[in-house]
């Protein structure tokens, strides 16, 4: 089988260095020691009221996702915002580009290994996941399901950081503008929501509350999916809508809100795709 | 081999090319000269596929460059002036990753590899760590990855900057060795008497415009005839003086102690007509040859020779 040479190189070098090793730590550490203290939390409660509150396991599970979901989010621009600006300032682009690669070649070859290596830290974080399995409550499916979702926003991460890091020169402006997006995607759409929603009722006050419409924006927010999912798995009866602005929501969008989610999210990693292709095309000019 | 046409480029309001003409032949060693900012290493990315030309033509063996830049992947190999490492990678993985962009895998790889590190002295140094190398050896590094796939023309962007004269006679040494195998080199720099022992052809370049492109020998021959000729004589300097100043081919004239420089508007028969005229006097010449130009100086000639020219 024959394997891009540019995710072979990465992950040669990834390997040896000592980066990997110490996110591992820093990863499984954070995701261990927040779930052992609420771990430990159910059991003191179960000493002294004699019962084990399951309702404190799903949100050890819930809580648990949520922490991992941060960490890569937070570990991933970190990883890509630097693979094509890193080889600018390394002066090795150059080499890679008069090569036969081309520049799809190098983007898919360095977006792979970052999510190569990021689920490596997703199958390592799994024993600590696994402590939900002591109370029951979610199944392997349910945790399988999400580790995907999880491995799909590290793809949807990975391309805002290598679309960053292929437009801009310098690898700190390409980490901030991708922190920057992912701030915009998770809490950004929130705030716009909210205020679209304002200036609309500011405009017509005698509309019924929202019209729901404007939620559609939140479609390409990881955050408010992974939730939705995690609402769903573990059967909580009030979903994310109801505490997001009390709007009422088309209930088509609200049946299919993962399904909608993940296909526009899927529409943004390709748009971005494409603009990381051509913006590494040393030919872009059409003559 | 290399053919190009009325080459521009521009970035922003300074004009890196300006309708730049060139050729090169198959199996020449072209030196590519010129001050900073002339346009070299613009001419070598564009001829490389990294850069687009504002406008011109350029083929590289009957291939259109700018209508079909992945054709010439194939044909060429570009070595820029810095060479950029990569941490966590020896030197055979460092080649081998080069390789499987051209399909070479494996087992196949590695025999070839090695031959390659062998071309470069570079043999015993397989196991080490790309950044643990001297710049010499990563530029010899360097020099192996370009000969991967075989290409028909090099080009190579200023290779010896920075180098000992050490690494620099070696990097030489290979050079011509691959030159004499059939490779066609383009190759620039700024240490340019290397130019003139290493290169057949020579082209210089400045503010976009190439002002001489020539064989070295033909080049040197072209401006000797311009140089001063210079006569030392055993004594009787001003009698000699005398004798050429009423010579009508001689414009200018000066001495100094036993030795006279003098410009002149004739050939080489003229000159022989002048040093039997000297003997025929009864001067005692004792040295009669043109100045002798270096490189350095065809260089610093074509480019004040051509600010007085658009002065």
């Amino acid at each position: 089988m024959k394997i891009n040479p540019v995710l072979k190189k990465e992950l040669q070098i990834n390997v040896r260095s000592r980066r990997l090793l110490v996110m591992i730590i820093f990863f499984n550490t954070m995701l261990a020691l927040i779930g052992l203290i609420i771990l430990y939390d159910i059991i003191c409660s179960a000493e002294i009221e004699a019962n084990i509150n399951y309702s404190s396991a799903i949100t050890l599970y819930q809580l648990l996702i949520i922490i991992e979901f941060s960490l890569l989010v937070f570990v991933v621009p970190a990883v890509t915002a630097g693979s094509i600006s890193g080889e600018r300032e390394r002066q090795t682009l150059d080499i890679l580009l008069s090569s036969k690669l081309t520049s799809a070649n190098i983007i898919l070859g360095k977006l792979a290994s970052s999510v190569i290596i990021m689920i490596l830290l997703i199958i390592s974080g799994l024993p600590v996941i696994s402590l939900i399995f002591i109370f029951g409550g979610v199944t392997f499916t349910d945790v399988l399901i999400i580790t995907i979702y999880l491995i799909f926003i590290t793809f949807f991460v990975g391309v805002l950081g290598i679309a960053s890091s292929t437009a801009l020169k310098r690898t700190t402006s390409a980490s901030v503008v991708t922190y920057g997006s992912i701030l915009f995607f998770c809490l950004g759409t929130l705030v716009l929501v909210a205020m679209l929603e304002l200036i609309l009722q500011f405009r017509n006050p005698e509309a019924a509350k929202g019209t729901g419409w404007t939620l559609m924006i939140l479609l390409i927010n990881p955050v408010i999916t992974l939730l939705e999912l995690l609402g769903r798995q573990v059967g909580t009866t009030t979903n994310i809508f109801d505490w997001t602005f009390g709007m009422e929501i088309p209930l088509f969008l609200k049946t299919h809100w993962i399904t909608l989610s993940i296909m526009v999210q899927s529409i943004i990693i390709a748009i971005l795709l494409r603009f990381s292709f051509h913006q590494l095309n040393p030919l872009k000019k059409k003559r | 081999m290399l053919r190009i046409h009325d080459l521009h480029k521009k970035y922003g309001s300074f004009t890196a090319l300006d309708g730049l003409r060139m050729h090169i032949n198959e199996g020449e060693m072209y030196g590519f000269v010129g001050p900073n900012g002339a346009g070299k290493t613009t001419t070598m990315k564009i001829v490389a596929g990294l850069l687009d030309a504002d406008e011109g033509e350029l083929y590289i063996d009957d291939i259109d460059v700018i209508r079909h830049p992945k054709r010439i992947k194939e044909k060429i190999a570009y070595m820029p002036d810095f060479f950029g490492v990569y941490d966590n990678l020896k030197v055979l993985e460092y080649m081998k990753f080069f390789a499987s962009i051209y399909g070479i895998q494996d087992k196949k790889a590695e025999i070839y590899c090695q031959e390659l590190l062998e071309i470069v002295d570079l043999d015993i140094k397989i196991e080490c760590y790309v950044d643990e190398l001297s710049r010499g050896m990563k530029q010899k590094l360097c020099l192996a990855r370009c000969l991967i796939h075989d290409p028909k023309l090099l080009v190579l962007d200023e290779p010896a900057s920075g180098l000992d004269p050490k690494a620099r006679f070696e990097f030489k040494e290979i050079l011509k060795r691959l030159n004499q195998q059939g490779k066609t080199i383009l190759i620039s720099s700024h240490i340019l008497t290397e130019l003139a022992e290493l290169c057949t052809n020579i082209g210089i370049i400045d503010k976009g415009k190439l002002l001489l492109s020539d064989t070295i020998d033909e080049a040197f021959r072209t401006l000797n005839t311009s140089s001063p000729l210079v006569i030392t004589v055993l004594d009787d300097v001003e009698k000699a003086v005398s004798h050429l100043s009423n010579n009508p081919f001689i414009e200018n004239l000066s001495f100094k102690d036993n030795s006279i420089r003098i410009n002149t508007t004739g050939d080489i028969h003229m000159e022989a007509v002048l040093l039997k005229m000297l003997i025929d006097k009864g001067i005692l010449v004792t040295e009669f040859r043109r100045e002798k130009h270096n490189l350095e100086s065809i260089f610093l000639k074509i480019i004040e020779g051509k600010d007085v020219h658009e002065d």
